[in-house]
């Protein structure tokens, strides 16, 4: 029971607290010993890394093996990551090889990924964007001002609409993030003080 | 219209309209260019880790600093999840995990979340600007006051609050917006010019 329930929290704890203290105080000692509780983590961090990777080749061979080798696209998955960990283990990250997987497949793709949601957010921005209240009226008026002002035809169009945004963002923008952004600190501090003292055992995997 | 003799940058076009040919509708050619993708992305963070490991742990640990052996066994120690029997150790390294980030988050959000932001509206209110943002900041705070009924004066602000809060999620999306645009037009570029020589 200890080794399963206390111990979990006590390591969380002696970490959490460690290396909170050693940032609101000066004390040599406690700031070696959180920079040593950093460094393993980072450590251990690496595993955890390895422990995805685990996870991938085992969905993915699963897969395969249900479907009796039909399928194609947990196999080009498996056969795209084993070349490129072999790539990059065995000839470096600087090999032309590692390069080409980075820049002509990993790059481009990535990025058209990204920009899909361009196309997505016309659909979801006409259901957002209708001026049912203030607030949908505002959400609308400062979304198109900022898309405008954000393209050299918007300023063609409308003229002002470079200088309102710039104002918008500066102003508006600053003002409405702040407090989300104090707010939203305020509930993560309670959070992590959960975690730290033991009340979020679920986080690492205790009831 | 020249088009590209480049393996690569075949290579990087295909990708990209492998992507977009989802706009049509799910089919072969996007789920597997999905699934390259996927493979490649694990596979550099893997060979990422495999250089951090390298680097911070087995490297030092070579040249004398044997108490890195520590981390090493606890991050083995994540794996015994795969045996029903011995799996409750992952908890070990998890709560080290998990503890050590919760610090390191919550010094990052009293940093820069609750000083830096505070201490950015603390300016001089020398300017209409200056004071649309205090006044901003004020009242979308007052939004998230819960532990209250709203009264006549928190109600106002929080209504205020919510206003200036509307502006500024419509600024992000505006933004959000132009970034991914800004990302097509990218990728269109790329076909077009780099592609097929336009």
């Amino acid at each position: 029971m200890f080794a399963k329930r206390t111990l979990p929290t006590i390591i969380a704890f002696v970490c959490g607290i460690t290396v909170v203290i050693a940032y609101f105080f000066n004390i040599p000692a406690i700031q070696s010993l959180a920079q040593g509780i950093l460094r393993w983590q980072a450590v251990i961090a690496v595993f955890a890394l390895g422990l995805g990777a685990v996870n991938i080749i085992r969905v993915h061979v699963n897969n395969i093996r249900r479907s009796q080798g039909t399928n194609i696209y947990s196999l080009a998955l498996l056969i795209t990551f084993v070349i490129t960990i072999f790539v990059g283990v065995f000839l470096g990250q600087n090999s032309n090889a590692y390069k080409f997987i980075f820049d002509y497949i990993n790059v481009p793709t990535g990025s058209a990924i990204f920009s899909l949601l361009a196309f997505y957010i016309g659909t979801a921005a006409y259901r957002a964007f209708r001026a049912k209240n203030v607030e949908a009226a505002i959400l609308l008026i400062t979304g198109c001002i900022v898309m405008l002002g954000r393209v050299p035809i918007g300023a063609k169009i409308l003229p002002v609409s470079v200088p309102l945004t710039n104002w918008i963002m500066s102003v508006l923008n600053v003002g409405g993030q702040r407090g989300v952004m104090i707010a939203g600190a305020i509930g993560f501090i309670a959070v992590s003080l959960r975690i730290i003292v033991g009340l979020e055992r679920r986080s690492y995997g205790g009831e | 219209m020249r088009i590209s003799t480049e393996i690569g940058v075949w290579v990087g076009a295909l990708a990209a309209l492998g992507i977009y040919s989802v706009l049509i509708k799910d089919n072969p050619f996007y789920r597997m260019v999905e699934h390259i993708f996927v493979g490649a992305s694990a596979g550099i963070a893997v060979v990422v880790g495999l250089n951090t490991f390298k680097s911070t742990a087995w490297t030092p640990m070579t040249e004398g600093n044997y108490l890195l052996i520590i981390p090493m066994l606890l991050g083995l120690l994540l794996y015994t999840r795969y045996f029903p029997s011995a799996a409750w150790l992952n908890r070990i390294p998890l709560s080290f995990l998990m503890g050590t980030s919760a610090g390191v988050a919550m010094r990052g959000a009293v940093e820069s979340q609750i000083v830096g932001q505070i201490s950015a509206t603390m300016v001089n209110l020398s300017s209409i600007d200056a004071w649309i943002v205090f006044v901003g900041t004020v009242c979308s705070l007052s939004y998230f006051f819960l532990t209250w009924k709203t009264g006549k004066v928190t109600g106002v602000t929080s209504k205020l609050g919510r206003y200036f809060m509307m502006a500024a999620f419509g600024a992000a999306f505006g933004n959000t917006v132009m970034g991914r645009v800004s990302a097509a037009i990218g990728r269109f570029t790329f076909i077009l010019k780099n592609w097929l020589g336009f």
